[in-house]
């Protein structure tokens, strides 16, 4: 018995020491000797069984066997998006779109070989004209960034799997400025 | 908790996987894992349900707990019971949807009222995870009044009591879970004991506002103790 059932309660069993037999199924003396915490550690042990039985029911309801079976399936499906390797754009071996005409205006490719080399010159100059300006040689190195080396899975596509819609917008205007290697071999047609 | 020989299954396995995604075999990674999610999945669904009694708030939060357990599996210690390391992750995920739940509460009004301003059971709404009919038909007053009771108390004093009572841990169990010391998990219980023998006394319905020690409104001061991730 603790010493504050004896001293505070005259030997009467607290509440805690009550619940205390029902989770510890620990058996205290007192409760074969007073009738008063008998009946109060029965009604303590039927409080509990009963919010026990409640709450188990009250789960066994919505976590049902359909609900599980689902909620399985959107778990393996999501590691299956996570264990999916980044995608590799690839250009089309044979495209159909270069069998067809084109009916847009043809470059002959003599002109194509005159302009990647008027491109390949005046890079060439503005690179010696940037040395020789004074502003050209004291500009600082460019900061080299890189990434931290990428672990497999990323914490952050946990709550929210980004995986299903990849949102790459800030690239598009880019994107949009690149020459397609398609359009380069029709013009050269 | 796991008996040994669950527990021993539970460590072949997570061994069998760990092996299959460092080898790059990771169809072969997810089928073996999907044996620990099968064993396991349930009893998540319940711990969650009874924590944050919000049916598809559950499902989300044990969903992320298995994504996490896969892509973070590598970090998973084998002298640990996976069951113990697992539910850390899940308690952890449950206490972070408590908290957002909390930030968005001071801005958003409650959804889970109805136009006429009653209250209305959260998984009422939610048509992937409600109960079927016969089980809504057994949603009886009782179940009501106990989780509006189990809201109310703080997220420990919860979290202990569904651990101890609902899942039958020992306070032993329910310390390797939480972090907790085990005289720390017996008190808690006891608290959360006595606050629901208040708050669910006859005629003690809408009376209750709460005492310094079991308010609804208690912060989540910390995390479960080291998910390993
Ligand atoms: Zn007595």
């Amino acid at each position: 018995m603790r010493l504050a059932d004896a001293v505070l309660r005259r030997g009467h069993l607290s509440e805690r020491a009550l619940i205390d037999v029902w989770t510890t199924g620990i058996h205290p003396a007192h409760l074969d000797r007073c009738d008063q915490c008998a009946r109060r550690a029965l009604e303590m042990s039927r409080w509990l069984e009963n919010v026990q039985a409640t709450g188990r029911e009250d789960a066994e309801a919505v976590v049902t066997n359909d609900v599980l079976v689902r909620q399985r399936d959107q778990v393996m499906s999501r590691l299956a998006q996570l264990d999916r390797p980044s995608k590799v754009i690839s250009f089309p071996a044979a495209s159909p779109v270069t069998r067809q005409p084109y009916a847009g205006r043809r470059v002959s490719p003599g002109w194509l070989a005159a302009a990647a080399a008027a491109g390949l010159m005046i890079g060439v100059v503005s690179m010696e004209l940037s040395h020789m300006l004074p502003f050209g040689g004291t500009s600082a190195p460019p900061q080299v960034v890189t990434a931290p080396a990428a672990s497999p899975y990323d914490d952050s596509d946990l709550l929210h799997n980004t995986y299903v819609n990849p949102s790459v917008g800030g690239l598009d205007a880019l994107d949009d400025m690149t020459p397609r290697v398609v359009d380069i071999v029709l013009a050269s047609r | 908790m796991a008996t040994e020989t669950t527990r021993d299954a539970d460590t072949r396995v997570a061994i069998d996987v760990k092996a299959a995604q460092a080898a790059g075999r990771l169809d072969a990674a997810r089928e073996r894992y999907a044996e620990l999610v099968e064993r396991h999945q349930r009893r998540a669904a319940r711990i969650a349900y009874h924590y944050l009694r919000d049916s598809a708030d559950a499902d989300e939060a044990v969903q992320d707990a298995f994504v996490k357990a896969y892509t973070h599996l590598g970090t998973f210690r084998e002298e640990l019971p996976f069951e113990v390391w697992f539910t850390r992750i899940l308690i952890n995920g449950c206490l972070d949807r408590i908290k957002a739940k909390r930030r968005r509460e001071r801005w958003i009004a409650r959804p889970t009222m109805d136009a006429d301003g009653v209250e209305r059971d959260p998984a009422e709404h939610l048509p992937a995870l409600t109960p079927s009919p016969e089980a809504q038909l057994l949603h009886n007053e009782r179940r009501r009044r106990l989780k509006e009771a189990m809201v109310q108390l703080p997220e420990r004093q919860r979290l202990v009591f569904v651990l101890s009572h609902f899942e039958g841990r020992t306070s032993r169990e329910v310390s390797a879970v939480t972090g907790l010391n085990e005289s720390t998990v017996r008190v808690h219980l006891f608290r959360a004991v006595r606050r629901l023998r208040s708050l669910l006394a006859p005629g003690s319905e809408h009376e209750d506002t709460g005492d310094a020690s079991g308010t609804g409104t208690t912060v989540v001061k910390g995390r479960v103790r080291h998910a390993s991730c």
